[in-house]
């Protein structure tokens, strides 16, 4: 132990200073030779001169011992690695071309690989920003019988409060989305939650301003107060630092703002509204009530398992005095994110597949890695010589190796600073897009900084990429056959360096994948940008109609209220707010029509299955969409009845069995038969019975055009009263200016009514733009990839080609000169690559086409085989032509070659 | 002056070892050390002794300091660690038992076979 203590400090001398150790030694050796000569001064009567001739001698080589002095000190390798390094940096500079097309891929593919690891551990294991986060809890009712979380648990909550030792903090809240309605009238929904007033307390988090929530505010006499987030207060009231005190309205009821929090805070994930979560009565109803969540703080020195058995004990009394409701109950105690995540046990396979897709990228790390390989690999065998010398003269394969994996190391290494910053952005992208397309802000323990883990990640993948990077190109170019080919560095005739059957696998697979990539690429970018992919194409002017969905939230019936007529009471306020806002809406100048659905047309409806009267087989039921419309819909949206009669009125009263079916439905699932009066029901299922008979009342002109529409195209539409619906999707048809009627719809809701919800306020031409912003994700991923994989092809058949013409310089120089024709030398030089390049074009461009061809009429209106074939062309041409352009630079190489040039070198 | 013998490979660590078991010595004083107790009958390179030094460092065996020579020179001194001690102990009877049964061959006659 000792020893090897010894050896470290030595090492770690030799790595600091080497300079120092080196004239420590010369020192050391230059006093032992004045010694010396002083001795043979006084014992030989020598005179100065002589005396110190014969020391130096009787001493030996002061260099050749100071050179062994080192290798016993062991730094040598530090030294060596030093220089290396040195080297490293030097190769970079060199080699410009390699640099950059190494450091491109390789950033890319230890930032996506980093990003990814940060994103799936801020997602499933993130850390609060909070003084005490790893002691912050969430605590899950199981219901072990049924295998799903019990969350109406106000009781157990009730129960837990009181008697739970090991957490000292534990608090409820349950999700309130709210209209937030400032003096201005301006309505807008804000994520809210009620909430214990402990969470602040567990939080530990100051206000930026006022006071957070207290427990005094949770008695049920208490006056209504709110705490607001920091992008309210910015975004809502103008950053007025005077906001305290004031009145806003949450839903209907006002509200004092007694406090702001800062921005970092959005307990429990993304909320950005605080109101007290009341739960004052010692008696709740078992497993019933509102549905609340439960999180806590550990006190302190207290474990989790601690905590578990505890909570464990305190459930067993509960379950034992109500067996009837809580015999199965298990409550589980859990690190807060974690909590959040395993609520369902397919969430902890989600995990696993999440964190397993990282071989993903490890995958996309090594296959870059070897590409790089194969060029470093080229490179080397320009070095040749260099290394064949080097092993004559005693350098060890290891040695040599070393060298290589140096140079790798470096470029890796600011491969992986690169990808840190690649990563860093990455990560603000994916929040960006998440936030777009949930029009929510992300949980707020995420952070756009890189953990430590990530960076240690980083270094691990970039030692990784230097391994394959580095020592395979050396171990192959030091192998074996080194003999030979110092023979042939030394004007011998065996052959030197081969680029051999595993690089030309390689060259092939790359083409092939670029080809596979780009032909993805192609075709969906195609389908967003030119043939609307996810927009239906519909039938009538989309854009001068509004849409919005509208919510009416519904308070929790006070305790021992009349179910019925409290549902009697919400219904009759849906019904006044949705008729004074369709009469006020259509008062307003420009518009000619209003209309309510579940669904607009071109919206992913909802998917049911139906049972057809008369169909020969019962069983077979066809899936269709469905969606229930006002009595004015069609007309609206300008379909016209092409069979049987239009909704009326009348058929929006409750028990009318009736439908309208589209022209899809008639041809796909009727195959083309008369619809009118033939029935269709929900069918039977899980031993629930079959729905009534619903009859076909007419047929409409399909609302969406789409040359390839399957059965599970069509639409069953069914009338519905407004005040069924809730949420309802109202539309507008204001011809003349749909923009101004954007921002009117807005006031005119807040007019009528505040509490009510607006969400997805838009012109209709916009209904499938959530949709693309997935598909844009996806495209930008897969461009990136096929971005590399074009760059390390066109820089695999370079590096091939350069190496090439290096190899037989003298064979096409002497055949020049013997006059052969150029074009015959450029195809014999070049015949080879061609040929691997057209093998790589067919191997990806016939998978290529395969997918193409299956992705293009999902994706792309109107698109086809043909579509894929003009895509896979276009991509085999632009492939050819790079890789065209790649070959072309050797090539004119070889034909500049000066044959007395050669000829005086061979 | 006494004829010389060559160092067996091998036998200057020991020697080393034992002439800095002796007390503190910088490494010229090392080589007179060694003079000193075999008689001046073992021919040692002088500069060969610094790598053994630097190697019996690097394996813990002695270790250096800085400091000042009798002439008010600096010079780094040597001494034995715990481990060293062990060692020399070790090597020393091992290496008895090897001469002692180096002698006993080499004194063999042929009556004793």
């Amino acid at each position: 132990m000792r020893s090897l203590l010894a050896r470290l400090r030595s090492y770690w001398h030799g790595l600091r200073k080497p300079a120092q150790l080196d004239a420590d030694m010369s020192d050391e050796m230059r006093f032992h030779i004045e010694m010396e000569a002083q001795r043979l001064m006084a014992t030989h009567g020598l005179d100065r001169d002589e005396a110190r001739r014969r020391a130096a001698i009787a001493f030996g080589g002061v260099e050749k011992y100071r050179g062994a002095g080192r290798d016993a000190l062991g730094f040598t390798w530090a030294r060596g690695l030093s220089t290396d390094m040195k080297l490293g940096v030097r190769m970079l500079r060199k080699y410009p071309g390699l640099t950059a097309v190494a450091l491109f891929a390789l950033s890319l593919a230890i930032g996506a690989g980093a990003a990814y690891l940060e994103f799936v551990n801020d997602l499933l294991h993130g850390k609060l920003p909070f003084p005490h986060a790893d002691r912050i809890v969430g605590i899950i009712n199981w219901d072990q019988q049924a295998g799903v979380p019990e969350s109406r648990s106000t009781f157990d909550f009730v129960a837990w409060k009181g008697t739970l030792a090991s957490l000292d903090e534990i608090g409820a809240y349950r999700d309130v989305s709210r209209n937030l309605v400032t003096d201005s009238g301006h309505a807008e929904l804000v994520r809210g939650a009620e909430i214990s007033a402990s969470a602040f307390r567990l939080a530990g988090v100051p206000p930026l301003l006022g006071r957070p929530l207290i427990e005094d505010d949770e008695r049920a006499a208490a006056p209504p107060v709110v705490v607001l987030g920091h992008d309210v207060w910015v975004n809502r009231l103008g950053s007025d630092p005077a906001v305290i005190g004031r009145t806003v309205r949450v839903g209907n009821a006002p509200h004092t703002i007694v406090g702001i929090m800062p921005e970092s805070f959005g307990f429990p994930i993304s909320h950005s509204m605080w109101i007290p979560l009341k739960l004052n009565d010692v008696n709740y109803p078992r497993r019933a009530g509102a549905t609340i969540r439960i999180f806590g703080r550990l006190a302190p020195g207290v474990e989790l398992a601690a905590a578990q058995s505890e909570l464990t004990a305190v459930s067993l009394r509960i379950a034992a005095d109500y067996p009837d409701t809580h015999r199965y109950l298990h409550p589980v105690v859990d690190d807060y994110v974690t909590s959040l995540w395993s609520s369902q046990q397919e969430n902890r396979l989600q995990q696993i597949v999440m964190y397993a897709a990282n071989f993903f990228f490890l995958g996309l790390l090594a296959l870059c890695g070897a590409n790089i390989a194969t060029l470093v690999f080229a490179r080397t065998a320009t070095r040749d010589v260099e290394i064949s010398l080097r092993t004559a003269l005693g350098a060890s394969r290891a040695r040599i190796a070393g060298q290589l994996f140096a140079e790798a190391l470096v470029l890796s290494a600011i491969a992986a600073a690169i990808g840190l910053l690649v990563a860093t952005n990455a990560l603000q992208w994916v929040r960006h897009t998440v936030t777009v397309a949930q029009g929510n802000r992300m949980m707020f323990w995420w952070n756009d900084r890189l953990s430590p883990g990530t960076y240690v990640y980083a270094a691990i993948l970039a030692v990784g990429a230097a391994v394959i990077v580095g020592v395979i190109p050396a171990l192959k170019a030091t192998g074996p056959k080194l003999q030979q080919r110092l023979k042939h560095a030394t004007g011998g005739s065996a052959a030197g360096l081969k680029f051999g059957g595993v690089w030309t696998g390689v060259i092939v697979t790359q083409v092939g994948v670029t080809v596979l990539f780009l032909a993805i690429v192609g075709i969906m970018a195609w389908g967003i940008y030119f043939g609307n992919a996810g927009d239906r194409e519909v039938n009538y002017p989309s854009s001068e109609y509004v849409g919005v969905r509208l919510t009416l939230d519904r308070d929790p019936p006070a305790t021992g209220a009349d179910a019925v007529v409290d549902d009697e009471r919400f219904r009759a306020r849906l019904r006044a707010f949705q008729s004074e806002f369709a009469e006020r809406l259509a008062a307003e100048p420009g518009v000619t029509a209003v209309t309510y659905a579940t669904h607009f047309p071109a919206m992913q409806l909802g998917e049911v299955e139906l049972e057809l009267d008369g169909r020969e087989r019962p069983g077979d039921v066809p899936y269709v969409q469905t969606s229930r419309v006002a009595a004015n819909f069609f007309e609206t949206f300008q379909a016209p009845i092409i069979a049987g009669r239009a909704f009326s009125a009348a058929d929006l009263a409750p028990g009318q069995n009736v439908a309208i079916v589209d022209q899809t439905f008639v041809r796909q699932a009727l195959g083309g038969q008369d619809p009118i009066g033939r029935r269709l029901r929900q069918p039977a299922r899980n031993g629930e019975a079959a729905g009534p008979w619903i009859e076909i009342v007419g047929v409409v002109r399909d609302l969406t055009v789409d040359i390839n529409k399957r059965t599970y195209d069509s639409v069953v539409y069914r009338p519905a009263a407004a005040e069924t619906l809730n949420p309802i999707r109202i539309a507008v048809h204001a011809k003349n200016n749909p923009a101004a009627m954007l921002s009117r719809l807005r006031v005119i809701a807040s007019e009528v009514d505040a509490s009510m919800r607006l969400d997805m306020l838009m012109t209709l031409d916009k209904v499938s733009a959530i949709d693309r912003v997935a598909l844009d994700f996806f495209l930008r991923i897969l461009a990136g990839i096929g971005g590399v994989a074009l760059v390390l092809a066109t820089a695999g058949v370079y590096a091939l080609m350069s190496f090439t013409v290096a190899r037989r310089t003298s064979e096409i120089g002497i055949r020049l000169a013997l006059g052969a024709n150029p074009r015959r030398i450029v195809l014999s030089t070049f015949g080879r690559a061609l040929l691997q390049i057209t093998a790589g074009l067919v191997a990806g461009g016939i998978p290529a086409f395969a997918l193409a061809a299956s992705l293009a009429h999902e994706i792309s209106a109107g698109g086809g085989p043909l579509l894929a074939m003009w895509v896979c062309a276009g991509v085999a041409v632009f492939m050819a032509i790079v890789t065209g352009l790649a070959c072309a630079i050797p090539a004119s190489r070889a034909l500049r070659i000066q044959p007395m040039d050669t000829l005086k070198t061979t | 002056m006494a004829k010389s013998a060559e160092l067996l490979p091998g036998t200057l660590d020991l020697l080393i070892l034992k002439a800095v078991s002796l007390g503190e010595l910088h490494g010229y004083g090392v080589l007179l050390r060694i003079e000193q107790i075999t008689g001046g009958s073992l021919q040692v390179q002088q500069g060969a002794l610094y790598p053994a030094l630097y190697r019996l460092e690097q394996q813990g065996l002695i270790e250096s300091e800085w400091g000042v020579s009798d002439n008010n020179r600096r010079a780094k001194y040597y001494k034995l660690t715990t481990l060293g001690r062990a060692r020399l102990k070790d090597e020393s009877a091992s290496w008895n038992r090897l001469a002692d049964a180096m002698a006993a061959a080499l004194r063999a006659t042929s009556q004793e076979i």
